[in-house]
């Protein structure tokens, strides 16, 4: 799970909300063309480059991508290779994988290591856009995911030590009397610092919290 | 001998007397024996036994008138003797009669003495009788020294024609035990031989020869058209004409390999290698001697490796069209890619123009149905391969050791495969797959061959990877090694350091390889030459089972 350290209602919402940032590492020219071209069509920011090296040295679209559409046979690291460098960083883009190979053991190492889809070229305009809808679907899926975590973790910092010691027994099933008694606090003592975690937790109700929180974990 | 000396033995001459009175023997001896030897009896019979003795009597001096046995009886029994009938006889007579003289002539005495005895008379006549003698007896000798110079003459000739004969004798006696040596050899070889006697038309066969031939073994000749007559239909032709080409002089060897029809059963192949031996003056061939063998199991191993080699160039057939497909369709992918990519962003620009759209529409589709056309080749030439099965990697590399050795395009090349343990764990495969790219390597090491050296060596071995669950295989040459250039990358397709190369072989290998789940590289040799290694899973280790199945997921998702 990510760190605490990412910041929360960052640049992110502000940015979807424009455009999803899309990358594409393809060594043809005019299939990069072609791609940028039909990408573009979709209201999308598009960055392309012709190697895994030309991506990895772009910084900022690299924090942000959320979709890339790789070639699988690139000069210098291959686009398996840059998939398998990604996968060991925070964030990860969704993959489509697209080749003029029929690489067989590769796609099913690329399919195992997580990547969306392997399409094969020359493909439509249409299998390229849904298999980048899909991804783009997935990572917001992924992102939103992580950014509850990430509200949840920041939200939990703000507990006291107490307030998380009654989270913790609250989490395991026991209820305020119960907690109450293995704490040596009295049952008011308890539902006054339940009452602050769901405050402070943004729950509603109890079911709620323990969502919360076992999906942070 | 000569005369004279026969006369100087008249001295030695014997006499015999014969006379009953002792006064007359001894008138007769006092007369003689100075010049003669004397002998002397007064019995008829006692001078026949003396007569047939030796020192036999050159002339004997007979009494006529004599008791019991007259001088008439003992001149008719000397006579009668072929010892004695050559002994001179003078009678000596005191009758003074014609009618005695003449029988006695008659006969056969030399001459007469009559009585009174008269001293000259006697020795003029005994001397005369003795020089007769002695003249006739060298006149005999000379007959039987003639007769018996004849006789030797003639045995000698006789005795060189018996001796000529004998050599001659000799001679077949030796040339049959030396056939018989060697047909003993050439049978104890289990080679058959047959020789041919053009002249005769007779083919003589040994009897391994006609076991091998299938003819039956108790005629020792027999027609060469017989031996035709044994060869498959198909072959029948060529077997005739190659022995044609021998008789009318086109050349004096003979090497074929042809079958052997026989009933029930499927052909024989025969070797066979002949030659001429003998010549007519005019270059007719005389005699032909072959030696045949039975070429069956050879020929049968030969079929069985053919086989084993046309299924292995097969299956490279089919790799290098995968890899020509692979390598096309990725190539005009590219371009299809771009195709429908700007036909996609050319229809959003006319979508105000719906014929404008459909044309372009048009061109998307056609783009795509041209890569699946790339694509459905290149499956359909995966697909032709063999299955995988759990292999015997030291198995797989003496196959193609042994075909390698049989082919007799690398008769001077060593593959030495002691490297190679039968302990190797089993890998997970296609064998024919696997041999290609053994092939494919010893091939390329022995091409890559300096030039000038006798005997090729390459060297198979086998270890464990440096990865567990890896075997590592190592195919070593010592040739010309790869070129140093830095971007010279073998693997590469179209690459070749050949100057006929295509360029695939090495791509193939490196192809079937890595869809085994295993490596393929090179190094220097640094002994001189080239290294190349490729890694395999072990059987049971990390080989996606499923991997034909994306295949067909890839290949078809429309």
């Amino acid at each position: 799970m990510f760190g605490m350290n990412m910041p929360i209602g960052n640049s992110f919402m502000k940015n979807q909300a424009i455009k999803d940032c899309v990358g594409v590492v393809e060594d043809d020219d005019a299939v990069r063309e072609a791609l940028r071209l039909m990408l573009g069509a979709l209201n999308m920011e598009v960055h392309a480059y012709a190697s895994a090296d030309g991506f990895l040295d772009d910084t900022d679209v690299r924090s942000r991508c959320a979709c890339l559409v790789l070639d699988v046979r690139l000069p210098g690291i291959s686009g398996i290779e840059l998939h398998k460098q990604l996968l060991t960083q925070k964030r990860v883009p969704a993959i489509v994988f697209i080749t003029g190979h029929g690489d067989i053991p590769m796609a099913v190492e690329a399919m195992r290591n997580g990547a969306v889809d392997f399409l094969q070229k020359p493909f439509r305009e249409q299998q390229l856009l849904e298999s980048v809808q899909k991804a783009l679907v997935l990572e917001r899926h992924a992102r939103k995911a992580r950014e509850e975590c990430e509200t949840t973790v920041a939200r939990l910092a703000c507990l006291t030590p107490k307030e998380h010691e009654v989270l913790e027994k609250l989490l395991v099933g026991l209820r305020s009397k119960e907690v109450a008694a293995e704490m040596g606090l009295a049952t008011k003592t308890v539902e006054q610092h339940r009452a602050n975690i769901m405050h402070k937790m943004h729950a509603a109700t109890l079911a709620e919290l323990i969502s919360m929180c076992s999906s942070s974990r | 001998m000569a005369l004279q000396t026969y006369q100087a033995k008249l001295f030695a001459a014997t006499i015999l007397i014969v006379d009953d009175m002792p006064e007359n023997l001894s008138v007769l001896a006092t007369l003689l024996q100075p010049t003669y030897q004397v002998l002397a009896t007064h019995s008829g019979k006692r001078a026949l036994e003396i007569a047939a003795s030796t020192p036999m009597p050159d002339l004997i001096l007979l009494d006529v008138m004599m008791p019991e046995m007259d001088g008439y009886a003992v001149l008719a029994q000397l006579k009668a003797n072929p010892t004695t009938e050559d002994i001179p006889v003078i009678f000596v007579t005191a009758m003074d009669a014609d009618e005695d003289e003449r029988r006695g002539l008659e006969l056969g005495a030399a001459d007469y003495i009559t009585k009174p005895l008269r001293p000259p008379i006697i020795l003029a006549r005994v001397r005369t009788q003795i020089e007769l003698k002695r003249a006739r007896d060298w006149m005999l000798d000379q007959n039987a020294f003639l007769t018996a110079e004849v006789a030797r003459r003639v045995a000698e000739n006789e005795l060189i024609n018996i001796r000529e004969l004998a050599e001659r004798n000799r001679a077949e006696k030796d040339l049959r035990e030396s056939e018989m040596r060697w047909q003993f050899a050439v049978e104890s070889h289990g080679d058959a031989m047959w020789d041919w006697d053009a002249d005769k038309n007779e083919l003589f066969l040994t009897a391994a020869a006609k076991e091998l031939f299938d003819l039956p073994v108790t005629d020792s000749k027999r027609p060469i058209a017989d031996l035709i007559a044994q060869a498959h239909a198909d072959d029948r032709a060529a077997v005739q004409g190659q022995l044609d080409d021998i008789i009318v002089g086109k050349t004096s060897e003979w090497s074929a390999e042809w079958r052997l029809s026989r009933p029930g059963g499927p052909p024989r192949w025969i070797a066979t290698r002949g030659r001429v031996m003998t010549r007519a003056a005019d270059g007719r061939p005389q005699r032909i001697v072959s030696i045949s063998h039975d070429a069956t199991q050879r020929k049968r191993r030969e079929a069985e490796a053919g086989r084993q080699r046309e299924l292995v160039a097969q299956q490279g057939r089919l790799v290098l069209l995968g890899e020509l497909a692979s390598a096309l369709a990725h190539e005009i992918n590219q371009p299809l890619t771009a195709i429908a990519g700007f036909s996609a962003e050319c229809a959003r620009r006319v979508a105000d123009n719906p014929g404008a759209l459909e044309l372009v529409r048009a061109i998307v589709e056609q783009a795509i149905r041209a890569g699946e056309i790339a694509w459905r080749m290149r499956g359909f030439a995966r697909r032709q391969r063999l299955g995988r099965t759990a292999l015997s990697l030291h198995e797989v590399i003496a196959g193609v050791a042994k075909w390698i050795r049989m082919d007799s395009s690398y008769l001077d090349v060593v593959i030495d495969i002691t490297g190679v343990g039968g302990h190797l764990p089993q890998i997970y495969g296609d064998r024919v797959e696997l041999e290609q790219v053994l092939f494919n390597l010893v091939r390329n090491g022995i091409e890559a061959g300096q030039p000038n050296v006798k005997e090729q060596r390459i060297a198979i071995a086998g270890c464990p990877g440096q990865q567990s669950g890896e075997i590592e295989i190592s195919v070593t040459d010592w040739g010309r090694g790869l070129p140093a250039d830095a971007d010279f990358d073998v693997f590469q397709p179209f690459t070749s350091s050949k100057e006929l190369g295509l360029g695939l072989g090495l791509t193939i290998c490196f192809s079937i390889i890595e869809g085994h789940g295993g490596h393929l590289w090179v190094t220097p040799n640094p002994a001189g030459g080239t290294i190349f290694h490729f890694t395999l899973p072990q059987a049971g280790s990390t080989v996606p089972p499923h991997a034909e199945n994306i295949q067909g997921n890839l290949s078809y998702r429309q």
